[in-house]
C-alpha cells in the first residue's frame, strides 16, 4: 500500500465535482457540513479522518507530483484524471481492496494504538520485573486508563500477561498476509523502545506517510476483527474506547459550559467578545461531538423535519442550495446543525446514508 | 546523629544516589537552614538535587520556576520514574479542565513546577497563597538579568510574587551565570542571598575546533571523524531541516550503526521515542537541535559535536555539558565554516518583533481590538511585548513614545546577543587554550583537565581511540517483538501458540 494510491484513488471519486482539497479534508476529518455531506455523497466513508495530522504542505506536494507524474490535470478549480491515472489506481488496488473504516473508527484508531502502546510497555516491564519505567505515552487520560486496567487484574497479573499475549498473537497470525510487522515494531517492551513511523519508513526504503496508512489500515483491521468477535479478545476489546470521544477544543468548550447555564447565542457572544458566527461554529463542533446534545433551542421540530426534506429532495451537497431552497429566515447555522446532528445519528444506526443521498 | 548523615541517607532512599557531588550538599544544608541562597553548578551535576532533596523533607509546599516547559514537563517524569508522585507541573500545556482540577488539589503535592507566566494568573497566585509555600525555587535564575543569555522580561515579577507568598527561603541556581549574572540576580531579587559559586568547567571534557571550508568540506570532516569514532555521539544543529538532511547522509555512509534525528517539528510522540531509544543507548548517533537534551539523562554520551555554531558561549557550554556526564571522557567537537555566525545572528532577528509588529501590536493593543490574536506572533514575541507594553502603560507616554521606547529596548537586547557571537568567534579564532578562554568569564580559576585539554594544547581528535561495545540487534518481526515483550523464549512452541478454540 502506498498513498499515491489512496489518495489518486479518492481523487479518482471526486474529479469534476470538488477541487484536489476536499480529499485533504476528508482525510483529516474536518467537521464540517460540506466533507460530512461529500464522504456520504460520493461514497468515500472509509477514508474519514484517516490522516488528522496531514499538514496541507506535505498534500500540496503530493498534488504537484502527481500532476508532474501526468495522473491528474488540473484547470479552473477543476480536475481530472488522466488515463495513466485512472489505470495506475487500477492496478495498485486491483487485488487489494482497502479495508479502512474512517467514519467508523477515526479518533478511535490512534486512542487505541496508543493505549495499546502503553500496555504493552507496561506489562512487558512488569513481566521483567521492573517497576519504573518512563511511559511511552504522554497523554493522562491514557495513563489512568491502563493503570486502572492494570489495578484490576491485580489480583491475577498472570491472566493479563497471558491474556493479553494470545491476544496479540492470535490477532497477528490472523493478519500475516499484512505487513503486520511495521505495527509490531511500534511497540515497546522492557528491552526496546519501539521505532518512529519515520524510522520503520527508512528501514523499508519508504515515507513515514506510506507507514502511516499502512499503520492505521492494521488497526481498522483489528478493531473490526475484535468487534466481530465478541468475546474472542477479551483483553483488546478493553482497549476500545466505547464512548465516542470527545475532544473539544478548548474555546468549544468554555462555550460548552456557558450553554449549560443557559446562555444564549448572543449572551455568550458579549461575554466572550467573539464574533455570534465563531459561537456558532463552537455549537456545531459540540453537536459533532455529543450525540445526546439537543439542538432544539436553535431549531423547532417542524424546521427539521423541513431542513431534512430539503436535503433529501435536493441531489446536491451544496448549502448554497439547500438554503435557496428554504426560507430566507433559516440561517446557514440551523442548516448545519442539523446535518451535524442527522449524520451522528446515520452514523450510529448505521445504513441510513443512502436515504440521505437520494 | 548529625544533620548531614540525615542527608546522605535521604538522598540514599530517595533517589538512590550513594553520595552528593561537590555543591550540592553545602546548597541543601543553606537551605534547610532557611536561607536565602544563590547556587551555581556546572550543567550535569544534578542542580535538581539541590532543591528536590529539601523540598521532601521541608514540611510544606516547593514551588519551581522553569522557564521551559519541556524542561518541567521531563523533571515530573523522572521525579515519578524515581517514584516521587507527589508532583506536578502547572503550564499552558494543561487544558481549562486539568488546570480547575490542578488548582483545586495543590494541597496534594510536595512540588510545583511553573513557568512565569502561570504566576501571573491571579487565580493560581490566590491558590498558592492559601498553601504554606516553604521553598521558592527559581531554576535558570540567569534568565532575571539582562546581561544573562537567555534574559525573561517575566522573571523580574518573580520579586513581587516571593513578597505576596510571604517570603519563603529563595534558592536561586544557575548552570550559566557570569559574576555580573550572579550579582544582578541578587539586586533584581532584592534579598539577602548566601552564594554558593562552584566552577562550571567540565574537567572530563576535551574542546575542539575544527575549521572547514563550506558546506561540503564540513560534511567530509564530520564523516571522516565518525569513521574512526565510533561512541555515543549528539551533533548540534541550529535547523530542523539540516539535523534531517545530515541524519539522512550519515545513515548512508553507516548502514551498521542507528541514527535518528530530533528536533522539535516532530510529533510529541516521536520525540518521546527517539528520546527513550537514545537513552535506552538504542541509537549510536543522535542529529539534533536544541531541543532535544533538556532533562536527558543518559550519562555515557562520548562525543558532541556542532554542526552550526550555537548562539552562545552558555548555550556551547550546556550543550557540551551534556557529554561525559559519568565522569568518563567525553569529546567536543565545533565545525566552523567561515560565515556560520550568519545562521545565529539571523536568527536573532526574528526572535524579537520586527519595527512593523511592535508598531502593529500597540496600536490594537490601544483599541483593544480582537484583531491582536491574528496576529502570527511567536511566543517570546509575545511574551516581549505584552511586558513592555504593560510596563510602559504606567508612565504618560504617547503611543509613539511607547513605540519607539520599545524599539530601543529591542535594539538593545539585539545588540547584547550579537555581542555573545562576536564573543563566540573571538573563542574560535583565537590562539589560546579553549578550555581557558571558554570559562575564563565564569570563574577565576579554570581547572586542570582529567584527559586531553583541547587542539590548542595538542589534542587531536584522530587520534583519541574509543570504540563502543554497543553491538545491538533488533527484533523485526512480529513473534520476536512479542516473544520479547512478554519473555516467551524459552517456553516451548507447543505452549506458545495456544490459540483459543471458538
Ligand atoms: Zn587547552
Amino acid at each position: 500500500m502506498n498513498y499515491e494510491s489512496i489518495i489518486l484513488h479518492m481523487l479518482s471519486k471526486l474529479e469534476r465535482e470538488r477541487t484536489v482539497n476536499s480529499v485533504y479534508h476528508i482525510l483529516r476529518g474536518k467537521r464540517s457540513a460540506q466533507t460530512i455531506q461529500d464522504i456520504h455523497l460520493f461514497n468515500l466513508q472509509q477514508f474519514y479522518g484517516i490522516y488528522p495530522n496531514l499538514n496541507l504542505k506535505n498534500y500540496e506536494e503530493w498534488i504537484t507530483r502527481f500532476k508532474q507524474n501526468h495522473w491528474i490535470n488540473e484547470n479552473d478549480n477543476m480536475f481530472t484524471l488522466t488515463d495513466e491515472g485512472h489505470i495506475f489506481v487500477e492496478k495498485q488496488l486491483m487485488n487489494k481492496p482497502l479495508k479502512f473504516d474512517g467514519l467508523k473508527f477515526h479518533r478511535k484508531d490512534q486512542l487505541f494504538l496508543k493505549t495499546l502502546q502503553l500496555l504493552c510497555q507496561t506489562v512487558s516491564n512488569l513481566i521483567y520485573d521492573n517497576h519504573q519505567f518512563i511511559p511511552i505515552v504522554d497523554s493522562l487520560p491514557i495513563q489512568q486508563k491502563v493503570k486502572k486496567m492494570i489495578r484490576k487484574y491485580r489480583e491475577n497479573r498472570p491472566e493479563l500477561y497471558e491474556g493479553l499475549f494470545i491476544d496479540l498473537y492470535t490477532i497477528f497470525n490472523e493478519l500475516s498476509e499484512e505487513p503486520i510487522d511495521y505495527l509490531a515494531r511500534q511497540l515497546t517492551s522492557a528491552n526496546q523502545i519501539g521505532l518512529s513511523k519515520q524510522q520503520i519508513a527508512e528501514l523499508e526504503n519508504s515515507t513515514d506517510h506510506d507507514i502511516h496508512f499502512v499503520t492505521i489500515h492494521l488497526i481498522h483491521q483489528m478493531l473490526s476483527i475484535v468487534e466481530q468477535n465478541k468475546g474472542k479478545y477479551p483483553f483488546l476489546e478493553q482497549l476500545i474506547d466505547t464512548e465516542q470521544s470527545r475532544t473539544l477544543t478548548h474555546s468549544a468548550s468554555i462555550t460548552e459550559r456557558l450553554l449549560n447555564q443557559r446562555k444564549t447565542i448572543e449572551d455568550i457572544s458579549r461575554i466572550r467578545r467573539l464574533k455570534v458566527s465563531t459561537i456558532e461554529d463552537h455549537i456545531v463542533e459540540i453537536a459533532t461531538q455529543n450525540q445526546h446534545f439537543s439542538i432544539r433551542p436553535f431549531v423547532d421540530e417542524r424546521l427539521e423535519k423541513e431542513i431534512i426534506a430539503r436535503l433529501n429532495e435536493a441531489n446536491t451537497a451544496r448549502l448554497k442550495i439547500i438554503k435557496d431552497m428554504l426560507p430566507d429566515t433559516v440561517t446557514y447555522f440551523q442548516i448545519r446543525l442539523v446535518l451535524t446532528k442527522w449524520s451522528l445519528f446515520s452514523n450510529e444506526q448505521g445504513g441510513r446514508e443512502d436515504e440521505f443521498i437520494r | 546523629m548529625s544533620s548531614s548523615v540525615n542527608l546522605e541517607k535521604a538522598l540514599t532512599e530517595l533517589f538512590g544516589y550513594d553520595s552528593f557531588r561537590d555543591g550540592q550538599k553545602e546548597i541543601i544544608e543553606s537551605v534547610l537552614k532557611g536561607k536565602n541562597t544563590l547556587g551555581t553548578l556546572p550543567t550535569g551535576s544534578g542542580k535538581s538535587i539541590c532543591y528536590q532533596l529539601p523540598a521532601l523533607l521541608l514540611k510544606g509546599v516547593t514551588v519551581i520556576v522553569s522557564p521551559l516547559i519541556s524542561l518541567m514537563v521531563d523533571q515530573v517524569k523522572l521525579l515519578k520514574y524515581n517514584g516521587i508522585k507527589e508532583v506536578i507541573a502547572i503550564n499552558s500545556l494543561l487544558n481549562f479542565d486539568e488546570k480547575e482540577k490542578a488548582f483545586k488539589q495543590l494541597n496534594r503535592y510536595k512540588m510545583i513546577y511553573c513557568s512565569p507566566e502561570m504566576l501571573q494568573h491571579q487565580s493560581f497566585v490566590t491558590r498558592l497563597k492559601q498553601l504554606k509555600i516553604s521553598l521558592f525555587v527559581i531554576d535558570e535564575a540567569h534568565c532575571i538579568s539582562q546581561w544573562g543569555h537567555e534574559f525573561r522580561p517575566d522573571y523580574l515579577r518573580l520579586k513581587e510574587i516571593i513578597q505576596v507568598l510571604n517570603n519563603p527561603t529563595v534558592l536561586a541556581l544557575s548552570a550559566t551565570a557570569t559574576p555580573d549574572v550572579q550579582k544582578d540576580i541578587i539586586k533584581q531579587l532584592g534579598i539577602n542571598m548566601t552564594s554558593f559559586i562552584y566552577p562550571i568547567d567540565r574537567t572530563n571534557i576535551s574542546y575542539s575546533i575544527c575549521h572547514v571550508n563550506g558546506e561540503k568540506e564540513k560534511n567530509d570532516e564530520l564523516i571522516h571523524v565518525l569513521n574512526k569514532i565510533n561512541a555515543p555521539t549528539m551533533i548540534y544543529f541550529s535547523s530542523r531541516r539540516m539535523s534531517e538532511q545530515i541524519s539522512a547522509l550519515l545513515q548512508k555512509h553507516f548502514p551498521n550503526r542507528n541514527i535518528a534525528f530530533y528536533h522539535g517539528g516532530m510529533t510529541q510522540e516521536d520525540r518521546l521515542l527517539i528520546q527513550q531509544q537514545f537513552m535506552n543507548d538504542q541509537l549510536d548517533i543522535i542529529c539534533c537541535t536544541s531541543a532535544f537534551g533538556m532533562g536527558i539523562n543518559k550519562d555515557n554520551i562520548r562525543l558532541v559535536i556542532h554542526y552550526h555554531l550555537p548562539s552562545t558561549m552558555e548555550a556551547f557550554i550546556q550543550e557540551t555539558g551534556r557529554g561525559g556526564r559519568d565522569g568518563s571522557h567525553s569529546v567536543s567537537l565545533l565545525l566552523y565554516s567561515r560565515g556560520d555566525e550568519l545562521i545565529p545572528s539571523q536568527l536573532i532577528d526574528l526572535e524579537l518583533p520586527d519595527d512593523y509588529l511592535i508598531e502593529q501590536f500597540i496600536k490594537l493593543k490601544r483599541n483593544d481590538d480582537p484583531l491582536i490574536e491574528t496576529m502570527s506572533l511567536t511566543e517570546t514575541q509575545e511574551r516581549f511585548l505584552n511586558y513592555h507594553v504593560e510596563k510602559l502603560s504606567q508612565e504618560s507616554l504617547t503611543i509613539e513614545q511607547i513605540i519607539n521606547k520599545i524599539k530601543l529596548i529591542r535594539n538593545e537586547r539585539n545588540h547584547i546577543k550579537k555581542n555573545s557571537i562576536y564573543k563566540l568567534i573571538q573563542w574560535i579564532e583565537a590562539k589560546k587554550c579553549r578550555r581557558v578562554t571558554l570559562f575564563e568569564s565564569f570563574q577565576k580559576h579554570v581547572r586542570k583537565p582529567d584527559y586531553e585539554c583541547c587542539d590548542q594544547c595538542g589534542f587531536d581528535i584522530f587520534q583519541w581511540v574509543y570504540h563502543s561495545s554497543n553491538e545491538s540487534n533488533y527484533n523485526t518481526s512480529w513473534q520476536m517483538i512479542l516473544e520479547d515483550m512478554f519473555n516467551r523464549r524459552w517456553k516451548n512452541e507447543e505452549e506458545k501458540i495456544t490459540t483459543r478454540v471458538d
